[in-house]
């Protein structure tokens, strides 16, 4: 972290960067946290899942600091510690809130109590590391962001990846996954994959031109749609998939019933991974 | 990877886009393929339930029975209720259900029950289906 070479401000600097992926972890986790599913899987939900998809998040968020983070990180070492300050406020942030809502209190065994953080402090501190890009804007700040400028193919792929875990997270836990694709008929699941499809490839183009994408104007339309688009659903499917898994939706099902209901998420995975640019 | 920024054309992009994009339609054609051959030639069998025991155990307060509960149809059976019945020592038939939410088609569900008597063998438990409805 920065903190140490920011002279007299840096504590000040400090105090405003935890409150911001705070606040951050906040906005982005507050439709988890009131969510029934999370905090019964926060109970019951074997643990090695759990550890699973905070193994999987731990990189992920140390590559999003890379790109965007609490502060303006500039080597590695930095960014890990970002990473870890965002999963620590993030976790203090979800116990706080979780004892308000008397969801947890001393009276749980400490192993419930870790199950129900540890399960919302991900999404929440992909939100604490995002509070750079969301709040920071305004200020004035922090305008300089080099890595802004220009987006490689990789550091694209890696945004739509964290696009669509995000969205993904917000909607896998719920019943509703599962209860969808049990009322979908295969036609209607083909139907879901183009429109997913189709609608990621709209904001590529739309975000493509608007910002600094790979993506040309003077390209044809199946180029973005052959090295974006496709590659984004199949990172939003993999994203479904796991988090699926993680939430022990697919157990006990065979793999018709998890190719609709993989599907079915990959639809808000797909637009959350084609958004990723205007969100991140 | 790329750096090309916003200038380049089709033909300018280096291979590996085309490899990740290439590989990334073949997937996608997979399961588009799969769903349309699932939807044109799969079979749309109502639910067939069944239910078995799986492991009946002796615990402090009783016997515990776990039973699995399979749906070898296509389509997907809510409310599944399941049954086990079993004779009392005065002859009167003792049953007792546990209802599970879902089970789709050609999927496992697990439940258990928890009955009274310890001494019960696994002979004496008659597991059944009750009854389900559409989702």
């Amino acid at each position: 972290m920065q903190v140490g070479g920011k002279n007299d401000g840096g504590i000040v600097q400090l105090g405003r960067d935890v409150g911001r992926a705070g606040g951050g972890a906040l906005i982005f986790s507050l439709p988890m946290l009131m969510t029934m599913e999370m905090w019964e899987l926060g109970l019951y939900l074997d643990r090695m899942r759990l550890l699973v998809l905070v193994l999987v998040a731990l990189p992920m968020l140390v590559l999003l600091s890379r790109r965007i983070g609490i502060e303006s990180t500039r080597n590695w070492r930095d960014d890990v510690l970002d990473a870890a300050l965002a999963l620590g406020i993030s976790a203090v942030v979800c116990l706080v809130v979780l004892a308000l809502f008397g969801l947890i209190g001393p009276q749980e065994p400490v192993d419930v109590m870790i199950g129900k953080i540890a399960i919302q402090m991900v999404p929440a501190s992909i939100g604490a590391l995002l509070a750079r890009s969301q709040f920071a804007g305004s200020s004035g700040e922090d305008d300089e962001s080099p890595k802004e400028a220009r987006e490689t193919y990789g550091g694209e792929l890696f945004l739509m990846g964290i696009g669509a875990l995000f969205l993904g997270l917000n909607v896998a836990p719920t019943e509703e996954m599962v209860l969808i694709s049990y009322q979908m008929s295969e036609w209607h699941a083909l139907a879901l994959l183009v429109l997913s499809i189709g609608l990621m490839h709209a904001f590529v183009f739309a975000v493509g031109f608007a910002g600094g994408s790979p993506t040309s104007p003077e390209e044809p339309w199946w180029s973005p749609f052959l090295r974006l688009t496709l590659p984004g659903y199949v990172i939003a499917m993999v994203m479904s998939l796991l988090l699926l898994w993680v939430f022990a939706r697919l157990d006990g099902q065979e793999i018709d019933s998890i190719v609709m209901t993989a599907v079915v998420l990959a639809f808000p995975s797909a637009l959350g991974a084609a958004a990723a640019r205007l969100v991140l | 990877m790329s750096g090309d920024g916003n200038s380049s054309r089709a033909g300018d992009r280096p291979a590996v886009e085309w490899i990740v994009g290439g590989v990334s339609a073949v997937l996608v054609a997979c399961i588009a393929a799969f769903l349309a051959y699932q939807a044109a030639f799969g079979d749309s069998v109502p639910p067939r339930l069944s239910v078995s025991v799986d492991r009946f155990e002796q615990v402090s307060n009783g016997t515990l029975v776990e039973v699995v509960v399979r749906n070898d149809g296509d389509r997907t059976a809510a409310g599944v209720v399941a049954q086990v019945a079993m004779a009392d020592g005065q002859g009167q038939t003792i049953r007792k259900t546990i209802r599970f939410d879902y089970v789709p088609g050609h999927a496992t569900r697990r439940g258990a029950f928890l009955l009274d008597d310890p001494q019960l063998s696994r002979a004496e438990v008659r597991p059944s289906i009750d009854g389900f409805t559409e989702p």
